[in-house]
């Protein structure tokens, strides 16, 4: 509740600075790096292109709510299919089903690549021990936290399966409403 | 000029610019060690959705280079907008605008116009809420079956809790956290 209320006023106070770039740090954590924005807006410009500040503030917000979207679609697809684990190609079903399938196939040489070297790792063994431990109590925390946040989900699931029905607008409601749902069933279980 | 009204009377182009843009300029940026974005920073908002319990280490990986070309497309259709205008600075609206006429943005509308995002919430989660928790007509809540002993028959919300027990200070808390939740995502 507490946090839930700070992060909605961190926000009410962001929509009410637009001229200004201060952010509460809550809710820069809901952002990527405006820095990291900013240098890869500037990758896609010609060199005398220039940037203004709200530009890139909006355009950390849209990212922040493009990675929430897909990472929504890729975990209703995991829960149908009654897994917990999201994995690269979850959210390559996801993009193409959002609509955004000109990303996917360069990705796909990208997750390729990347399970290559994940797969040298493992090779060397005492490393990968190492990794594994990690993130086996990683997971153990992420199962914790499931609990209550997949119980929260569940009661919220016909919501957002309904928004997303309507419209994609309404699906990022849809999610919003997830996390309030898991928030609250959280607290009730304690 | 006319480069710019093509670009504009002919959206294929601009599809054909931007494909043949990942094929050949993500090349480059396919490295797999190479992270733009943090990763933990991805992995934290991914976990903002309660449905999300365990992520494989891909996953982060993998959307940080999505992020990528999110932001690079995004941008140059925001150029597009801006060079319609001979400006060479990108401004907010030149994103906005770019949201508001690609279909693969629609997600973000929300943001954008926000007076018409609001009202739309506000009318769309209390009918959701119902549905979800108590599949009971507004007509049944006005007849109340009998047996059942409530102060102010007229009141909506006493109808829904009375028969769920349990359920009143859960409902209570839910739907108020929902509120919150729902006003967070805008």
């Amino acid at each position: 509740m507490g946090d839930s209320d700070r992060d909605s006023g961190g926000g009410q106070n962001g929509n009410n600075q637009n001229g200004q770039s201060s952010l509460s740090p809550r809710e820069q954590d809901r952002f990527l790096p405006i820095a990291n924005v900013s240098r890869i807006m500037k990758k896609a410009l010609p060199a005398n292109a220039k940037i203004s500040k709200d530009a890139k503030e909006t355009m950390q917000e849209c990212v922040s709510e493009f990675i929430s979207f897909v990472t929504g679609e890729a975990s209703d697809k995991c829960q149908k299919e009654k897994r917990k684990t999201i994995n690269g190609d979850d959210l390559l079903w996801a993009m193409t089903t959002l609509g955004f399938e000109d990303y996917v196939e360069p990705l796909k040489v990208y997750l390729q690549r990347f399970r290559e070297i994940e797969g040298e790792r493992t090779g060397l063994g005492r490393p990968q021990t190492g990794g594994e431990v990690g993130e086996h109590q990683r997971d153990a925390v992420g199962d914790g936290g499931g609990f209550y946040g997949g119980g929260g989900g569940m009661q919220y699931h016909q919501h957002h399966q309904f928004l997303h029905q309507q419209n994609h607008m309404y699906g990022a409601t849809g999610g919003g409403s997830d996390s309030g749902g898991g928030a609250a069933s959280g607290r009730t279980r304690t | 000029m006319e480069n710019n009204n093509n670009n504009h009377q002919q959206p294929p182009k601009d599809n054909e610019q931007l494909k043949s843009f990942w094929s050949k300029g993500m090349e480059g940026d396919l490295n797999v060690k190479n992270h733009e974005f943090p990763i933990s920073r991805i992995k934290r908002i991914m976990k903002f959705d309660p449905d999300v319990s365990m992520i494989a280490a891909e996953a982060p990986n993998l959307l940080s280079k999505a992020c990528e070309m999110f932001v690079m497309d995004l941008t140059m259709r925001s150029w597009l907008h801006a060079q319609e205008s001979n400006r060479l600075t990108i401004r907010k609206s030149d994103v906005d605008a770019v949201v508001s006429q690609t279909v693969i943005f629609d997600f973000l509308r929300d943001d954008v116009p926000k007076d018409e995002g609001e009202p739309v919430v506000a009318a769309a989660d209390p009918v959701d809420d119902v549905a979800d928790h108590v599949a009971v007509p507004d007509l049944n809540n006005e007849e109340l079956p009998p047996g059942t002993v409530i102060g102010t028959p007229v009141c909506y919300g006493l109808g829904i809790h009375a028969p769920h027990p349990q359920m009143p200070g859960a409902w209570t808390e839910e739907d108020a956290t929902g509120a919150n939740g729902g006003n967070g995502g805008n």
